[in-house]
């Protein structure tokens, strides 16, 4: 649905994406083209801080500029693209266009390594957002050749969809684990919003003494991996982030680098007793009993088991780690959240 | 096939993901020219039977996801099953052979549990169910089934133990391809094995199968 992106500086055409590779290429073809022109001129009136759009019969653009620059980034969407989604992905893309450092109006080239770097992370983007086709065949890629992931799914959140799924043996796989693992994700923003964070998270891992299951969010894609016997947890995280096309698994935060705000206990009753730091909201003990009884249920259908530590990875602009923890010879389930 | 899976997916998981066709299938051809020889002629190359026998595995497989997908149960003959279960011997003696007795208590017998949980009926997962009804209508069944002529199931303090005798596929505790094999590990003892930790949520272990001509007892340990 994102069809082309367009990097302009003072009526320059900078970087060129197309989803038809070959038309990406030829920036001849481009520079001529009657289009370029008819955008260079709108682009040279987009104010700085308004996304602005036209639209044509089949298609639409959106316009939106960077902050630092004066370069104008352009967005050709499908007409069906929705656009809330379109917004967003422009948004990111112009996060990678800052970032890339791009070669200023004074006529260096990009270089090709750049260009393909550049289009590497448009695609990603484009996939997370829109993409459907060639999903089943990505996940197949990434996980048939390992051989430490043997469960694994990829869920749409918006419809709620699988989009696709692997199990080795094929028995491993069922579509209760999906309906228990969307009525989890439920739970953990609302959890997550009556303690007060943020409930978009970015992933979670619960783990028992032998098994680990990881998720992660990726634009509208939520990936559940699960991983053989005794797998390392950050191998299992690695294989949930690279399955939303998600590049961020290496900057993971670890607990042992955040301050602990808030411990306390909670018992199967429900009765929540208070340790230490800021105490929970009086709210909060029937959301993390339901999120406790939601956590079991969830890793019960992949892996049989009772879990043992549940963490989830909240707020990109203020980062918190959520802990749910039981301990051997302790009734109650410890509950931590600390900040970095 | 549950069995013949699990035991791929933790092949797989330990060796690598060619253990089928660099490790298993040259063992396998071994064990069914043992247990079936009068269906391999001595003229036929091993490197026909391998492709043969991987052939008859893949088919196989299709015909119980297809059964499955129908809701129809699928239909084997004694010679189909007696292959299948010369072929599982290729697994075990792989694993035996690699992987060594500490990985197969350790890890195998586990995973195999955990895995084979994901097969069982869904009455044998039910948490509503006490586990000694569970056992019980598993060893009903394997007697009414035909496969075994006596079964039955003793749930200890620390261990559980299934037996059963006049067993279908007893014949081959006989042939030396068999008592050859250190570590056994009787089908039986491992779907049992599977009903527990389906049902206790722990680690379970096949801790022993004893082999006699008729049957098997074995003992299973949950952690």
């Amino acid at each position: 649905m994102l069809k082309e992106v367009f990097v302009i500086e003072e009526g320059v055409l900078q970087y060129h994406y197309s989803e038809d590779q070959a038309a990406d290429d030829n920036d001849q073809a481009v520079l001529s083209s009657g289009l370029l022109s008819a955008i260079r001129d709108f682009s040279a009136h987009a104010r700085s801080d308004v996304l602005q759009s036209f639209s044509t019969e089949n298609e639409y653009f959106l316009f939106t500029v960077c902050d630092a620059s004066r370069r104008i980034i352009v967005g050709v969407f499908d007409r069906r693209a929705p656009q809330q989604v379109a917004r967003e992905s422009l948004e990111r893309i112009k996060m990678i266009v800052q970032e890339a450092n791009l070669p200023d109006e004074t006529g260096e080239m990009i270089s090709q390594e750049r260009k393909l770097e550049l289009r590497t992370k448009i695609e990603r983007i484009a996939t997370q957002l829109f993409g459907r086709d060639g999903l089943v065949k990505y996940i197949e890629e990434i996980l048939s050749n390992r051989t430490d992931i043997p469960l694994a799914f990829l869920v749409d959140s918006n419809d709620k969809s699988v989009l696709a799924h692997f199990a080795r043996p094929r028995q491993l796989y069922n579509e209760s684990q999906v309906r228990e693992f969307l009525l989890l994700h439920s739970t953990i923003q609302t959890t997550l919003t009556k303690l007060g964070l943020d409930m978009n998270y970015l992933s979670f891992t619960v783990q028992s003494s032998d098994y680990t299951v990881s998720s992660c969010r990726g634009g509208r894609l939520l990936s559940v991996a699960s991983g053989a016997m005794r797998t390392q947890t950050r191998n299992v995280e690695a294989a949930s982030f690279e399955m939303c096309y998600d590049s961020d698994s290496g900057q993971v935060l670890n607990v042992e680098q955040a301050k602990m705000v808030s411990k306390s206990i909670i018992f199967e009753n429900g009765i929540i007793k208070y340790e230490k730091g800021e105490e929970l909201p009086s709210i909060a003990r029937i959301f993390l009993s339901t999120l406790i009884n939601n956590i079991d249920s969830f890793f019960k259908a992949i892996n049989k088991r009772k879990f043992s530590t549940f963490e989830v990875r909240t707020g990109r602009e203020s980062p918190a780690v959520l802990v749910i923890r039981r301990e051997e010879k302790s009734t109650g389930t410890m509950v931590e959240i600390y900040h970095f | 096939m549950g069995i013949l899976d699990a035991y791929e997916a933790v092949g797989i998981e330990l060796i690598g993901a060619n253990v089928l066709d660099e490790h298993v299938l040259p063992r396998m051809v071994y064990y069914v020219k043992e247990f079936l020889p009068e269906i391999f002629s001595d003229r036929t190359d091993n490197e026909s039977l391998t492709s043969e026998l991987k052939t008859f595995l893949e088919d196989l497989s299709s015909r119980v996801h297809k059964s499955q997908s129908s809701g129809a149960g699928a239909q084997f003959t004694m010679e189909e099953i007696w292959k299948l279960r010369a072929a599982i011997f290729g697994y075990e003696s792989v694993f035996i052979d690699i992987l060594g007795d500490t990985a197969i208590k350790d890890y195998v017998f586990i995973r195999m549990a955990d895995i084979l949980a994901s097969y069982l009926p869904s009455s044998l997962v039910d948490p509503g169910i006490p586990l000694n009804e569970k056992l019980q209508a598993y060893v009903d069944y394997i007697r009414e089934s035909g496969f075994v002529e006596y079964a039955r199931v003793k749930i200890g303090k620390n261990e559980i133990v299934v037996a059963a005798n006049k067993c279908e596929f007893a014949q081959i505790h006989d042939s030396e391809a068999y008592t050859n094999l250190n570590v056994r590990f009787c089908p039986w003892g491992m779907i049992a094995s599977a009903i527990v930790a389906g049902h206790q949520g722990s680690e379970t272990v096949l801790k022993s199968s004893i082999f006699t001509t008729r049957g098997s007892v074995s003992e299973i340990e949950p952690r």
